[in-house]
């Protein structure tokens, strides 16, 4: 399922509100003040026109001046321009064509003795049109009031209007980015700190939170939750641990006994003879089996001594006396020249182990080792087990190394037993050194058992 | 007849290691504690010493301490701890040699018989380490100045067998198989911890030791 980022989807929700928001800002502002300006400016105009009309009353009365001479004056004083209409006659000072600029219905209305007002198109400009009627004289008085600055600055606040919506907008979509941030970046710390943990690290907490009261209480319960996994984690592992450590003596007792036993064989009956020899193999079986889970507690405890080895030393080491002690014909370690510089970091109890269990897997299950060798990479080092058995099917190599695992070759040979803890050991124990197990095929046929662990970057001391 | 102290607290391990011992032709004694294991050492010396780490009263480690200061009897840890910081807590308690319950019986048998067997007499006489003189067949190591140093019965025969290498490195494989007799078990903590011990008595800096070499990856030399 395709999912939105939180992050992207609260940026344009605040992004989409800031815009709403600003548009209606700028809707009822523009109209508002549009309303208010353009009243203010007819009103003047018409006050204006009625003192200008007064003017041209008192001129036509006054037959001695021209009213031309006046339309002219009147002109000159303002930014408008008139027009009269005496007894038909059509008298202005600026304008070329006085009867056609006015509009009928405007004509109409005068000779109803009526004032008008009217915005026209004059000179390709917008304009208000005021007419008054002076009906003594059987005249009207045009007044042309160019409005276009009043227009131009209706428009270029309707733009600053605009570019700030587009600003506020913006700044939406920011805020809601950067909320979304300070939302998302404590989540995005417990989803990490919850992979860490997952991963195995378990001593990852989450740092205390103060940006809110929410985060407090959601660090806080992922906090506690973390703890209380670790505590059960623990007990677990203590659980496991204390029913092995319990069995260590009862079995240490077993052990001795059946040497005792075995020391007076000669005086017992055949029948006899052969349950010792029962008892004594699945005492030993039963002791490597309380050994492993140790172990295995005992990883998840820690406890863990890493020291900086010689790679090729310690291997040698561990194949010989692994073979002697699992009784195999000791096998040759091949190995270039170059490895013997190489250093590993490991503990060397765990690493003695993982190769005898190896080795006593490839005789268990491969019929004995047949070639072990070791390679470097100038990062890790590649130890290969490999065997003469039937190798491990494909669907097989990730189960082989769970624990109590045992394949559908090994569990139809009923005369080998092992503890199904061995190989699991192994990968528990390489995980500790941060290395990896897997099986491949062997190029001479059987299963190879490849151990890769990373090389010491210390220099030895 | 060699004879073994068994200091164990768990009554039925201590029974069957006392059949297995008296089986394989040993002459036994045990004690349950430290206290009691401590004074019939007093009244009888052993040949071997198996002690418990976990007793009730005096530890293991303590025993370990006051039977070393009184002797250089053999002594061989049991314990149900594994970690490398218990074993190498009980070598430096003076232990000669570490083994982890459950083990395997035999291998504990082949240990003490070689505790034993190796009390022999070698080859070198004496040799010097700068002022310190030592003549192992006779127990003594003693500084021109006349200070004795003290050293254990393994500690000597580490010495001695370094000294006889002749400056040659011995992979801990080696040092285990001629010190401690050893043909495939024990493990290379107990000769490090060894070589630690040691130096402290013999180095004049044991932190930069001068004689009792390390070779990185390899074991150890003596540069006489």
């Amino acid at each position: 399922m395709a999912t939105i980022s939180l992050r992207r989807r609260m940026s344009f929700w605040f992004a989409a509100g800031a815009a709403i928001l600003s548009i209606l800002f700028v809707f009822f502002t523009y109209f508002g003040v549009r309303h208010v300006v353009v009243t203010q400016r007819q009103s003047s105009d018409l006050r204006q026109s009625f003192l200008n009309a007064q003017v041209i009353r008192g001129a036509i009365s006054n037959s001695d001046s021209s009213l031309n001479n006046v339309l002219r004056e009147l002109d000159s004083n303002t930014t408008s321009v008139s027009i009269v209409n005496i007894n038909g006659t059509w008298i202005s000072a600026n304008v070329a064509n006085p009867r056609t600029t006015i509009p009928p219905q405007m004509l109409l209305i005068a000779a109803s003795h009526n004032v008008s007002r009217q915005v026209i198109t004059y000179n390709n400009q917008p304009t208000l049109l005021i007419g008054i009627p002076i009906p003594a004289y059987h005249a009207v008085f045009y007044e042309l009031d160019n409005i276009n600055d009043l227009n131009r600055t209706l428009e270029l606040m309707l733009l600053i209007l605009c570019a700030s919506a587009v600003a506020t907008t913006l700044a939406g979509l920011a805020g809601g980015w950067i909320a979304a941030r300070r939302l998302t970046t404590p989540l995005a710390r417990a989803a990490q700190a919850a992979r860490e943990i997952a991963q195995g690290n378990l001593t990852t907490r989450l740092p205390q939170e103060f940006s809110s009261t929410e985060m407090a209480v959601l660090t806080e319960s992922f906090n506690d939750m973390v703890s209380q996994l670790v505590e059960r984690l623990e007990r677990d592992a203590r659980f496991a641990s204390d029913v092995s450590h319990e069995l260590r003596s009862p079995l240490t007792t077993l052990a001795t006994s059946v040497a005792v036993m075995r020391q007076s064989r000669t005086d017992l009956e055949p029948e006899a003879f052969a349950a010792l020899e029962l008892l004594g193999a699945d005492v030993e079986t039963f002791q490597t089996l309380v050994e492993d889970l140790l172990d295995m507690t005992r990883n998840e405890a820690g406890g863990i001594y890493l020291e900086n080895v010689a790679l090729v030393e310690l291997l040698q080491q561990c194949v010989r006396s692994a073979s002697r002690r699992l009784g195999l014909e000791e096998i040759n370690l091949s190995f270039d020249p170059t490895t013997t510089s190489a250093f590993i970091k490991v503990d060397r109890r765990r690493f003695e182990r993982i190769i005898a269990n190896l080795l006593e897997n490839a005789r268990r299950y491969g019929g004995g080792a047949t070639s072990l060798s070791v390679s470097t990479d100038g990062h890790s080092a590649f130890i290969d087990v490999d065997d003469a058995g039937p190798g491990v099917p494909f669907e097989e190599r990730e189960r082989i190394f769970d624990r109590f695992y045992r394949g559908v070759e090994a569990s139809n040979r009923t005369e080998v037993r092992g503890t199904g803890l061995g190989l699991s050991l192994v990968a528990d124990h390489i995980a500790r050194f941060h290395g990896t197990v897997a099986v491949l095929d062997s190029p001479a046929g059987g299963a190879r058992f490849r151990v890769t662990v990373p090389l010491s970057e210390e220099s030895p001391e | 007849m060699a004879r073994i102290l068994i200091i164990e607290d768990d009554d039925r391990i201590r029974a069957s290691l006392r059949l297995m011992s008296e089986g394989e032709g040993f002459d036994v004694d045990d004690a349950a504690n430290a206290e009691d294991g401590l004074n019939l050492f007093a009244n009888r010396a052993s040949d071997v010493v198996l002690l418990d780490l976990m007793l009730p009263g005096m530890s293991g480690y303590e025993a370990c301490r006051a039977l070393r200061a009184a002797s250089d009897v053999p002594i061989v840890i049991l314990s149900a701890r594994v970690d490398t910081a218990d074993v190498v807590a009980g070598l430096e308690a003076g232990a000669d040699d570490y083994i982890t319950k459950p083990f395997v019986p035999e291998e504990l048998i082949a240990r003490v018989r070689a505790h034993i067997r190796r009390r022999g007499s070698t080859t070198l006489e004496s040799f010097r380490l700068g002022d310190l003189r030592v003549v192992p067949n006779e127990g003594i190591a003693l500084r021109d100045s006349g200070t004795p140093v003290h050293l254990t019965a393994t500690e000597y025969r580490l010495l001695t067998e370094l000294a006889l290498a002749g400056g040659k490195i011995l992979s801990r494989e080696d040092i285990l198989e001629r010190v401690w007799g050893y043909d495939y078990f024990g493990d290379g903590r107990l000769v490090d911890v060894h070589i630690r011990r040691l130096r402290t008595k013999i180095e004049p800096d044991p932190a930069n030791p001068t004689y009792l070499q390390t070779v990185r990856g390899a074991g150890y030399k003596l540069v006489i």
